[in-house]
């Protein structure tokens, strides 16, 4: 049985582990709040929150690692960089994303010319 | 007058009236029973949580003028990590591992070991279960019959009965609503949340046993997420 709300947590998840992965591999490295940080700055609307269960997921399947390091300002941080599998993952996903995108380009603009 | 101290959340120290420690202290422990997944994963994200939250509560201090954590203070920065639902939505269904599954627990069983094994499930204490099941017995006329029926539907623990799972995978929707209810009676005291829960509760079931009749029927159950890995 499919239930909606599980194709689109399914979905939501699946873009925000896309969109997770590009964050760090653009900086090389990254820690939790400079990840929220840039999500939010393109407007991705997400519930803090269910970054973390996220990233500990990403880091179980070792598409993630981290190092703590010492912050200028309070106490240590985890900082995450991408794995080899990471980063081939990512570029999966990249591919996946423009074949979406491109599909449904396509596909709502024969829409709105009928 | 109120007792304060000094708290350490994240890493960070706070000053805080002991009744707002024990509040935000609530909310963590109503995130880690949403969390799914080992011990070791739960405390770990747990952690980074709590790290966040001493982070965002120490950035809010310094831009305020208070210098104790206040209770709204606190609100904010729950609202931006999120309520405690969330955490069950979004590692939902795609993990396999340490998925926790209902059974029934006949050792500590008073009937059937349906309260027990609810208990067990949320981590909680029996007496919980026991008075709702009461409630729920004595309030509503079918009470007794949605117990008979999750009696006969929940599996007892593994090597106690040959069947084994079946009907965990529509207990999650029960589950969620059970904790929502449970957080709004806990966080309003509010009574008429037991009349939901009871409608609620008779409303999954039916939803429930719908789910079960259609699985039988079709003798594979859906279950995508639910194979041993």
């Amino acid at each position: 049985m499919i239930k909606p709300g599980n194709t689109r947590s399914q979905m939501r998840k699946g873009i925000l582990e896309y969109c997770i992965l590009s964050i760090i591999d653009g900086q090389d490295e990254a820690y939790a709040s400079d990840i929220i940080e840039n999500m939010k700055q393109a407007k991705m609307v997400v519930v803090e929150g269910t970054l973390y269960p996220l990233l500990n997921r990403m880091k179980k399947s070792e598409l993630l690692d981290y190092k703590w390091r010492e912050s200028p300002s309070g106490p240590p941080r985890k900082y995450y960089t991408l794995t080899g599998k990471g980063k081939e993952f990512l570029s999966d996903l990249e591919a996946s994303w423009n074949d979406i995108k491109n599909a449904v380009e396509q596909l709502t603009e024969n829409k709105t010319k009928k | 007058m109120k007792k304060s101290f000094t708290a350490e959340i994240g890493g960070y120290y706070f000053l805080m009236d002991e009744s707002d420690y024990r509040y935000l202290e609530r909310y963590l422990e109503q995130v880690k029973l949403n969390i799914d997944g080992t011990t070791e994963e739960k405390r770990e994200i747990m952690d980074d949580i709590e790290n966040r939250i001493g982070e965002l509560l120490s950035a809010k201090i310094k831009s305020s003028n208070d210098k104790k954590i206040t209770r709204k203070l606190i609100d904010e920065v729950t609202a931006i990590i999120g309520k405690p639902e969330v955490f069950n939505e979004n590692t939902g269904e795609s993990t396999s591992s340490g998925k926790k599954k209902l059974y029934r627990n006949t050792r500590k069983k008073i009937v059937g070991g349906v309260a027990a094994g609810m208990a067990d499930y949320f981590d909680t204490r029996v007496i919980i279960f026991r008075l709702l099941w009461l409630m729920v017995v004595l309030f509503t006329g079918v009470g007794i019959i949605i117990y008979i029926l999750m009696w006969i539907l929940i599996p007892a623990p593994r090597g106690d009965s040959p069947e084994g799972d079946s009907g965990d995978m529509s207990f999650r929707d029960i589950q969620k609503r059970l904790e929502e209810e449970f957080q709004k009676v806990s966080e309003t005291g509010e009574m008429n949340a037991f009349v939901r829960l009871v409608r609620d509760i008779a409303g999954s079931f039916e939803e429930f046993f719908h789910n079960v009749f259609q699985s039988k029927s079709k003798q594979k159950p859906a279950k995508p997420s639910n194979e041993p890995e």
